[in-house]
């Protein structure tokens, strides 16, 4: 494991433990350099009652004494101290403390890994280094710089549309034998096609050119046809248009298309148009569970509602109306869905396999040899449920879109396992699988 | 293969037996052994009248034919109202064969594995059609009524006129790219579109007329192939597209693609070390493009020479016979044959011998001609290529016959090894429901002589 990847992990799990468990209780100094033991409880803007105005203030749980007629013992005060009464140095991790804590929903739900490539994470407030966007040719190099281009231009089987960078993740480019482009975006959705760079009048970018500014500062193009990969830097405000988009009126739905795509939508009007036997009924997202599209020309469309019922028959219209969350908005041909579901939360992406137990979930995994945090799949047994979908040497690059780690006792894969199968906790497991440089997803869920 | 044969048994059966002799009949019911050997159409002189005339070689019996005394044969033309009406109508049906066997010789006729419907007689009284194969398997004989489509590729968008498209199979559920040959075998693969309006259509919908006349339209999604009629102007607009005097270069891409063009300027460029260096197509045998990024590049001359660097220009100009002219990034080319005629389709595999080339294929069953490969071993050049239960739909470009004892597969070999008049075998493989051809070259000369 290289140095970078064991700070981020290292940095993760001080994060975790900072906001999950109880703050320590530690030496803390005064402006005049006095030392005190005390707890970090709080931090934020409060009315100071000696000055009557809203200045920072940390809230500390203070380890004292206090005299009694048995002598001195020991006490806590909770108390909020101006920030101006604390040393530089507490001033300074009490600011990081909050950082972190303000970040933590972003961290925890921003996709850290892309292709089985860490992105880019600023992960402290005092983190030195600019965060950069890793720029992969065909000819094996690799650049890092921050690309100026605005949106991308998708082809894709079921339309075309233009998606703006900043929603990407991550974005492989159509291979030199032709292979179709796929780009994952930030909420981790799954888009494949062939992919062209518009002319860009902010960047300054031609069109098919990739306009990108190196480490050191130089503005520099690239065809698109020389770049094989590019892995985006995790950006703060990288969530901001696609939670508006979610925000908008109507649920968005989970979108699994027959080409293996997958993407969080709207549908026009958030209802699903059925003729069901000539009946028209067109039945609101919010009261459907999942859709199941099987068949080809008019395909027999079963609508399962949240109540229990279903409606089967197929969608009135021959296209639908989608507003992806990540932006784009096309009219989707009724044969090209696969499935939606339509339930907070139910994401599951790739292949889907279903297991009764954990014992079926059992998976013989090597930490990779090179020490990168990846796990290496030793062997699959014909008669395993995983035959057919995962083989031999493929690398489990991440679980549940995190960076895993198959290098301590209990690893990422069988702490998922346990999480699925004995605490319930999660409702299934995403393996981001690379096998001979092509990237998949596999969702394993509790048959249950 | 099997359709060429038909219509020499047509033709054969205009002249009757194996010499090709047989009666005719006069206007006036006098019978006389004959064989057409030329129809003409010509003024008569005086008159200014057209004529339609037949050359007739007839036999002029001399003694007892039954004794094996020799007839006479001499050489007549005899306008076409001497006959009875029904040996006029074969004389026209002999002239019609005769001047559409070369077209016939050029014409795929099969495209991914399937006969192209093609008017086999003059008087053929059942129309031809294009063939949809929809998705749920039932098959309608139509006219495509579209005029264009349009094909996204990996190095660009194709516009082509419907009219040059032999056959297009459309991907399943978008999990494989559709393809498209067109009637010169070039492939393109991508996604096809099909723009509105060309035939009053929808954007993406098949429009066609059905053999009941009746005008039907449905989503591409639908149709899982068509695989059009030869068509009998289908080659005019390639033709007119084809630069006089040669220069025609059959480009080859990374991902399996091939297509005939003029390279625009005429002349390929390429950086050698910082040296700019011009070669004319005229001068160039191929070219091999290796690598990515930069692809080193090797010009293959016709004086033995060679020069090496990389294509100076990032996209080489390209005028497709089929139509439209496309700019394709130096590293999408694979390999490019200049000279003309040389065509290796599809995969290439070379073989050092006719005992390299030998391949197991045994008729197949049912009503289509095609051969069915039953091992290919692994030391053999064809593993990895092909495979076991791999159907041999053509054989260079037509319908092979693997029910004679040499069969067509025997024949072109010995062509190719023996009597060298064959400078490869291209042959049309079906795998389920997928196509792909495959060239096969001797392994002693380099890919392009």
């Amino acid at each position: 494991m290289d140095s970078k990847m064991k700070l981020s992990l290292l940095l993760l799990a001080l994060f975790a433990l900072g906001l999950h468990g109880e703050e320590p209780v530690r030496d803390w100094l005064t402006a005049e350099g006095k030392q005190f033991k005390g707890r970090l409880l709080d931090y934020g803007l409060k009315n100071n009652p000696e000055t009557n105005l809203s200045v920072p203030m940390a809230t500390l749980e203070i380890h004292t004494t206090k005299r009694t007629p048995d002598g001195e013992v020991p006490t806590t005060i909770t108390q909020d101290v101006p920030m101006e009464k604390l040393g530089e140095s507490s001033r300074e991790e009490i600011l990081d403390w909050d950082w972190l804590r303000k970040k933590s929903s972003h961290f925890a739900r921003c996709l850290r890994t892309a292709y089985g490539d860490v992105r880019e994470i600023q992960l402290q407030r005092r983190q030195e280094g600019q965060l950069y966007d890793k720029i992969y040719r065909h000819d094996g190099g690799i650049t890092r710089g921050i690309v100026q281009n605005q949106s991308f231009n998708m082809h894709t089987t079921y339309g075309n549309f233009v998606i703006r960078v900043q929603a990407l993740a991550a974005a492989q480019f159509t291979g030199v034998n032709g292979s179709l482009a796929k780009v994952i975006s930030v909420n981790s959705n799954r888009l494949s096609g062939y992919l062209d760079i518009p002319e860009d009048s902010s960047s300054g970018g031609q069109a098919g050119k990739l306009v990108f500014i190196t480490e050191t500062g130089q503005k520099e193009t690239l065809r698109q046809e020389l770049v094989s990969r590019i892995v985006f830097h995790v950006r703060d405000d990288e969530f901001v248009p696609i939670d508006a988009q979610r925000r908008a009126s109507g649920r968005s739905v989970y979108v699994l298309m027959k080409n293996g795509d997958y993407f969080d939508a709207k549908v026009a009007g958030g209802v699903f148009p059925l003729n069901a036997n000539g009946r028209q009924v067109d039945i609101p997202a919010s009261e459907v569970s999942r859709v199941e599209v099987a068949g080809k020309g008019r395909p027999q469309t079963k609508v399962i509602k949240t109540s229990g019922g279903s409606e089967i028959g197929f969608f009135s219209a021959e296209e639908l109306q989608i507003q992806m969350d990540a932006g784009p908005s096309l009219q989707v041909y009724r044969d090209k869905l696969d499935l939606v579901y339509c339930q907070d939360g139910f994401r599951p992406q790739g292949k889907i396999l279903q297991l009764q137990d954990s014992r079926e979930a059992r998976l013989s995994i090597d930490a990779s040899p090179d020490g990168k945090p990846w796990g290496i799949i030793d062997r699959i047994s014909s008669n395993s449920p995983f035959a057919g979908i995962l083989a031999d040497g493929d690398k489990l690059v991440s679980v549940n879109l995190q960076v895993p780690d198959f290098s301590s006792k209990d690893n990422s894969y069988e702490m998922a396992v346990k999480a699925l199968f004995e605490n319930k906790s999660i409702p299934y497991i995403i393996l981001g699988v690379e096998r001979a440089g092509d990237f998949f997803e596999v969702t394993l869920s509790s048959g249950s | 293969m099997r359709f060429l044969a038909l219509l020499l048994f047509i033709s054969g059966n205009l002249l009757s037996a194996q010499d090709g002799f047989r009666d005719w009949t006069s206007s006036d019911g006098k019978k006389i052994k004959g064989k057409i050997v030329g129809f003409e159409e010509k003024e008569e002189e005086g008159t200014g009248k057209v004529l339609q005339v037949a050359l007739m070689d007839m036999k002029i019996v001399a003694g007892n034919e039954k004794k094996g005394e020799l007839a006479e044969v001499r050489r007549f033309s005899v306008p076409l109202e001497r006959f009875d009406p029904t040996d006029r109508e074969d004389i026209l049906d002999w002239d019609w064969v005769q001047k559409r066997e070369p077209f016939w010789e050029r014409t795929m006729s099969m495209a991914m594995g399937e006969t192209r419907d093609v008017q086999k007689g003059r008087r053929q009284e059942a129309g031809v059609f294009d063939r949809i194969v929809f998705r749920d398997t039932a098959v309608a004989n139509a006219i495509v009524q579209n005029q264009v489509l349009q094909v996204r590729t990996a190095y660009g968008v194709v516009s082509l006129p419907m009219k040059v498209v032999a056959a297009i199979q459309f991907g399943e559920d978008g999990v494989t790219l559709d393809q498209l040959y067109t009637v010169n075998n070039n492939r393109f693969s991508g996604i096809v579109s099909l723009p509105p309006g060309s035939s009053g259509g929808q954007a993406d919908r098949l429009t066609y007329q059905t053999d009941g006349g009746s005008t039907e339209s449905l989503r591409k999604e639908m149709v899982a192939k068509v695989v059009f009629r030869v068509r009998e102007d289908e080659f005019d607009g390639i033709d007119a597209q084809r630069p006089e005097g040669g220069g025609n270069v059959f480009f080859r891409l990374k991902n399996g693609d091939y297509f005939d063009a003029k390279l625009s300027g005429g002349q390929f460029s390429i950086n050698s070390l910082g040296r700019p260096i011009h070669v004319p197509v005229q001068e160039v045998i191929r070219v091999e493009a290796a690598g990515n990024g930069r692809p080193q590049t090797t010009i293959f001359k016709t004086n033995g020479g060679k020069e090496t660097g990389f294509f100076s220009p990032d996209d080489l100009g390209l005028e497709l016979d089929v139509g439209p002219s496309v700019p394709v990034f130096r590293n999408r080319l694979d390999t490019i044959f200049c000279k003309e005629g040389f065509r290796p389709f599809g995969k290439i595999v070379q073989v050092a011998s006719a005992k390299e080339a030998k391949l197991s294929i045994k008729a197949g069953e049912g009503p289509q001609s095609y051969g069915t490969l039953s091992r290919v071993s692994s030391s053999s050049p064809f593993n990895g290529v092909l495979q076991q239960d791999d159907k041999v739909v053509t054989i260079n470009n037509q319908i092979p016959d693997f029910e004679s004892k040499d069969d067509t597969y025997e024949l072109a070999q010995e062509a190719m090894f023996e009597e060298k008049s064959l400078p490869y075998i291209t042959m049309g493989i079906l795998r389920g429901e997928s196509f792909f051809q495959v060239t096969i070259l001797g392994s002693d000369a380099s890919p392009a002589e």
